[in-house]
């Protein structure tokens, strides 16, 4: 199937994975992200295009930065955004996950913001609802607006999409548990870049080439000939629960620190999705023109934007059209 | 029941070497004559024309949910489903709430079993309630008339227990079945180890999980004797120990499921929990291997590994739902769909000027009767004789026949399918071949692919 996920409702649509886009709504998105960049260096005014929506997020796991991100982006273009608490135990309590969305759905939202501890969480509550679900991140699977954003940021920095085709990006850190690795391995093999993953082998993922990306235990070894270096942010439990013993022995092999850092390439870049662990993944300090870190943080808002535009802009044309069919 | 005489005619029927054009001949319980061109003056003719005649169906592989989950299924949807599936015996696992696992409560439930309109017969487990700590009475049980014991949903992880479970098998001439999964290479996996696995970011299972159970397994009924059936082989390695097993002699029998058969693990890239089972569906390659090898006759019985779930079970995110798909009643269609990829190369496959004669006469290709034989096989005598017991289309034999339509196409639907659950794996899709007639012990039971009684 190309395009979004296609909801029982007509005009509703998800983004629940990186699959769910073809590329011409992914170069779409950037379009409109673009658009907004530049209304945001102008006016900092914004149109109210979604004055009509409502969009609730639901976080079944806590992420103060994500879910601001989110509700930003819904309020600078005039939707109504409701939080519904959901507490974590009513995860682990088995709750079924669709009664909850029955709730949603009943509240009357047009779009659902979901974060959830559990891999492809999103994309079930996108086929048993009518809800437009937007996946702001499931377990280890998938968190598809933190790539787009990132491919927003790559394509300012590199000036264009086009350009990233020649590129090679590592990604950095704990693989296997990366929902973001996963995101942006599958939407940078879609312009052609090089993806190269990297970590220690108990970090690391099966079977590498099915996220279409190379492997490296050995940051050593791909330091010097990267055009991007994505380090993903480290949990300390992860580390200790594993292969090395402490946190000292991984970033002995896997930390930006300063000696690596001079070893790369003169216009390479360095990127983060935050918050950085200082001295844990990244221990140097970057110049401004060598670092995308807060450039992303921005971006991710725009990209959000651009993505409420186009998931709610035809739901919210159906219910205009509907009011024509009713008369009011 | 009517004793007026039942002529089936212009069938296949399935004898142990082929599928002959023969008319049966049944008067009361069994059957009076197989042979072709049977005078049918003074009987009811049953025209079978372009279809199979079958010895009736054995699941060796049930999942009753009684006692204890009359929400996901109930002996009446059991039952119905058995017999649209045309299915005479089914096997019922002993995982239920509580486990079978002390001669009271098999009696008990054997007691209640019995009422059904389908013979269903109990398992009991290997272990006491399923722990994996303590064998159950197995001279008791035995005696009480236990003949298949298994822990089936889970392995017997001790190495010690499974060793004394096979002694007691030897000494007691029962058979001990085995879920071949490795505790530690399962935990928590929710599917298979494989490409999907990766993308979806889900704990994958290696297929090494099963194979290592099984190798373990021949080692120890080398040591021990008795009889080993290994439940839902997945494993491509698996087959292999099995064969070499079987050529050393050792009594071991093997199963497979339809939906090992039919399905891989692509189809959970939407998190789709319908096709969330255990052993979990492997990769597209590992599927047709496992195609291959049932070609082959590598197993010697169809199991459904039927295993009704409660919808609010399956609808949970995909690592917290149930394990498990409905199957009884879709069976033969999974199987023959799934045997109708042809062969790399057709022409490599021996046939007589019978054979295209036979199979022509039901619109198959020759070698698409050769596998129709061999699924036969597998799910009438085949799975009968791995509950020991002797069945085929013969003068005096018990006249439980199934009349199944090959070249029939139908789309999977659960409106269709009789149970309370809805887990139900091939909603959607093109299956072919159906279950249209049916005789067990001499009454007809399904006609036109309906219940019938
Ligand atoms: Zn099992």
């Amino acid at each position: 199937m190309t395009g979004l996920t296609s909801n029982p409702v007509p005009g509703r649509r998800s983004l629940t994975q990186i699959s769910d886009l073809s590329d011409s709504e992914i170069v779409d998105l950037l379009g409109r992200a673009e658009i907004y960049r530049k209304q945001e260096l102008g006016t900092r005014r914004f149109s109210d295009e979604l004055k009509d929506s409502v969009v609730a997020t639901l976080f079944f796991e806590g992420s103060t930065r994500t879910r601001l991100s989110f509700t930003l982006a819904a309020e600078r273009l005039g939707a109504r955004v409701i939080d519904l608490a959901v507490s974590a135990s009513s995860v682990s309590k088995g709750e079924s996950l669709k009664d909850t969305c029955d709730t949603v759905s009943a509240l009357g939202a047009d779009a659902v913001v979901v974060r959830h501890p559990n891999e492809g969480a999103p994309l079930q509550i996108a086929s048993w609802t009518s809800l437009a679900v937007v996946n702001a991140g499931d377990g280890c699977h998938e968190h598809p607006t933190q790539a787009l954003g990132d491919l927003f940021s790559l394509s300012s920095a590199f000036e264009g999409v086009g350009n990233l085709a020649a590129k090679k990006i590592a990604i950095v850190g704990d693989i296997l548990h990366s929902r973001v690795a996963r995101s942006l391995s599958a939407l940078l093999g879609r312009f052609g870049s090089k993806v190269v993953l990297v970590g220690p082998p108990d970090m690391m993922v099966d079977r590498p080439s099915a996220l279409g990306a190379e492997f490296s235990f050995d940051l050593d070894e791909v330091v010097g000939e990267v055009d991007v270096l994505y380090l993903l942010r480290i949990q300390r439990e992860r580390i200790q629960g594993g292969y090395h013993s402490s946190i000292d022995s991984y970033t002995r092999r896997f930390q930006l620190d300063q000696k690596r850092y001079l070893r790369m390439a003169p216009k390479s870049i360095v990127m983060h999705p935050g918050p950085v662990n200082r001295g844990v993944e990244l221990a140097v300090k970057l110049p401004e023109e060598r670092s995308l870190i807060s450039e992303q943080v921005r971006n991710g808002v725009l990209m959000r934007m651009a993505v409420f535009s186009k998931i709610l802009a035809t739901a919210s044309d159906d219910r205009r059209s509907q009011r024509g069919v009713f008369g009011d | 029941m009517s004793e007026q005489k039942v002529v089936v005619k212009g069938g296949l029927v399935l004898k142990p070497d082929g599928l002959f054009a023969l008319d049966v001949a049944i008067e009361g319980e069994v059957i009076t004559e197989v042979s072709e061109g049977l005078d049918t003056f003074g009987s009811r003719v049953i025209d079978a024309t372009g279809c199979v005649v079958s010895t009736s169906f054995y699941d060796t592989h049930t999942h009753s949910r009684y006692p204890g989950d009359s929400e996901a299924e109930t002996i009446e949807t059991l039952s119905e489903q058995g017999l649209l599936g045309g299915y005479q015996y089914l096997l019922a696992m002993a995982n239920t709430e509580p486990t079978i696992d002390s001669v009271s409560i098999w009696k008990a439930v054997r007691e209640e079993l019995r009422k059904a309109p389908i013979e269903v017969d109990q398992a009991a487990s290997i272990t006491i309630g399923r722990k994996g700590e303590r064998l159950v009475d197995f001279v008791s049980l035995s005696e009480a008339g236990v003949t298949f014991f298994t822990d089936d949903g889970t392995g017997v992880g001790s190495t010690k227990l499974m060793y004394e479970a096979l002694k007691m098998s030897e000494l007691l001439g029962v058979t001990v079945a085995q879920h071949a999964q490795d505790p530690y290479l399962f935990e928590g996996a929710s599917m298979n180890l494989g490409a999907t696995s990766v993308r979806l970011g889900l704990i994958g299972e290696p297929e090494a999980s099963e194979s290592t159970m099984v190798a373990r397994d021949i080692e120890l009924l080398k040591a021990t004797g008795g009889r080993l059936h290994v439940l839902h082989v997945s494993a491509r390695e698996s087959i292999n120990l099995i064969r070499m097993a079987r050529n050393e002699g050792l009594r071991i029998s093997a199963e497979v499921t339809p939906h090992h058969l039919l399905l891989d693990d692509s189809l959970l890239s939407n998190f789709d929990t319908s096709f969330k089972v255990n052993p979990p569906l492997r990769s597209k390659s590992t599927q047709m291997a496992i195609v291959a090898s049932a070609i082959r006759g590598d197993f010697d019985a169809i199991a459904t590994d039927h295993a009704p779930h409660a919808y609010h079970s399956k609808q949970r995110p995909f690592s917290q739902a149930s394990f498990g798909m409905i199957g009884l009643q879709s069976a033969f269609s999974a199987c023959w769909t799934a045997f109708s990829e042809p062969p790399a190369s057709p022409t490599a496959i021996a046939t007589d000027h019978w054979s295209h004669r036979a199979a022509s006469r039901i619109g198959l290709e020759p070698y698409e009767l050769q596998r129709l034989h061999r699924l036969l096989e597998m799910m009438g005598p085949g799975a009968a004789r791995v509950v020991g017991r002797r069945i085929g289309i013969e003068p005096n034999a018990q006249a439980s026949i199934v009349i199944c339509d090959p070249t029939a196409r139908s789309v999977g639907k659960i409106e269709d399918i009789a149970s309370h659950s809805t887990n139900f794996p091939y909603e959607g899709r093109t299956l072919r071949g159906s279950v249209v007639g049916g005789f067990i012990r001499g009454k007809e039971i399904l006609r036109e692919g309906k219940l019938w009684f």
